[in-house]
């Protein structure tokens, strides 16, 4: 048997993961080999001192530490999430009240006349113009596309509504979704 | 500690409850930390990556399986982290006179276990366990320090058995060539080892 082969058994040796058998051989070279001799006294007295080591106490306030740590970074990933969540909403009611206040500015003028409703149209304008410049923006991007404006802004409008529906329910729903994700270890590196 | 204990705490942790994670924080920041220390050489810098260990795990919850062992989970996030920081602290091209430079680290702060060895085998394991590169520290520091056998060392690094026991024994070999080296002023072949195995590695 060669050397290296015998010097690959020593350390499966002292992890007592040798045959009888294997151990047969590995004796049998060891007794007339001293240049094996010689690297298996090294690999035993490794072997030996490392089997005395033991754990080293963490210092104190490492499992506060970490908590803190999740905390804060908890407490920033809901600021964040709950800014996004107000612009998100604002744009959708400025969305909506727009187009609303476009449909309805025919009706207005038709009653402007009575103070009452030239008010109104007075308020329902500042909100048409944010429909028509919502609607303008969709346009402009699905229009070009379908070559027609109304639908574009129909399919636009919902689009953007079930994408914020959706993102909200994960946004809300984060860790119980989370839990849904498939089992897995991160092995990337190593 | 239970394994079903341990597995409850993981999937209340899993569920969104910091407390139950807090006692797995508890449970487990002796053998994270001391994988850590081993593997970095020195304690502030193990308080870190022993910190950053549990935040990452605390993020990655949603991956764990709980019909797996947690200890092997958390501790492949802590092996990977660590060989990883030895990595970047070396630089891609890692200097074979840092490897073999380096020696441990004397830590203040912290008494090591090896006040209760004997003087001789406390100056082994520093002289040895520093020579070798990260991946291959880190099967040692795992056998020994974790008593961990083939099989969970492989769960834990991510490799197959038979390249654990291959680690282990080159691990091994370098640590005895630096023995057989101590006091020479050129280490030719620990080096020469030690560079075959980081060409594996790295």
């Amino acid at each position: 048997m060669p050397c290296q082969e015998v010097s690959e058994m020593m350390s499966l040796e002292l992890d007592g993961a040798l045959s009888d058998k294997e151990r047969r051989s590995f004796e049998a070279h060891l007794a007339a080999c001293g240049e094996c001799q010689k690297e298996w006294a090294l690999f035993r007295r490794i072997n030996s001192a490392y089997k005395m080591v033991k754990f080293t106490q963490p210092p104190p306030g490492l499992t506060e530490a970490v908590m803190a740590r999740i905390r804060h970074q908890a407490l920033k990933r809901s600021i964040v999430r709950g800014s996004l969540l107000v612009m998100g909403a604002s744009l959708l009611a400025a969305l909506t009240i727009g187009l609303a206040a476009l449909a309805l500015f025919p009706l207005l003028t038709s009653l402007a006349q009575y103070p009452f409703f030239a008010a109104l149209l007075e308020m329902a304008e500042g909100f048409a113009s944010v429909g028509r410049v919502c609607a303008y923006a969709v346009e402009l991007v699905l229009g070009t596309i379908l070559q027609s404006g109304a639908p574009a802004l129909a399919i636009g409008y919902l689009m953007l509504a079930v994408g914020l529906v959706i993102w909200w329910t994960r946004v809300l729903l984060l860790p119980q979704t989370r839990l849904a994700g498939s089992p897995r270890v991160d092995r990337n590196q190593g | 500690m239970s394994a079903e204990l341990e597995q409850q705490w993981a999937v209340a942790a899993m569920a969104g409850n910091e407390d139950a994670y807090a006692k797995l924080v508890e449970a487990y920041q002796l053998p994270i930390f001391n994988l850590a220390f081993r593997m970095l050489g020195n304690s502030l810098e193990a308080e870190d990556a022993a910190q950053e260990t549990f935040i990452r795990a605390y993020s990655r919850l949603h991956t764990y399986d709980p019909g797996r062992k947690f200890s092997s989970w958390i501790l492949s996030i802590a092996s990977h982290y660590c060989v990883d920081r030895l990595r970047r602290r070396h630089g891609t091209t890692l200097s074979m006179e840092e490897i073999m430079g380096q020696r441990w680290i004397p830590d203040e702060h912290i008494k090591p276990e090896e006040q209760t060895l004997l003087s001789e085998e406390r100056a082994l394991i520093r002289q040895t366990l520093d020579v070798l590169p990260g991946p291959y520290r880190l099967v040692i520091v795992l056998r020994y320090w974790h008593d961990l056998g083939y099989e969970e060392i492989a769960t834990v690094t991510g490799d197959t058995v038979s390249a654990v026991k291959s680690r282990l024994h080159r691990a091994r070999e370098m640590m005895a060539q630096e023995m057989r080296n101590a006091g020479e002023a050129k280490p030719k072949r620990t080096r020469r080892i030690a560079e075959n195995a980081l060409s594996r590695s790295f």
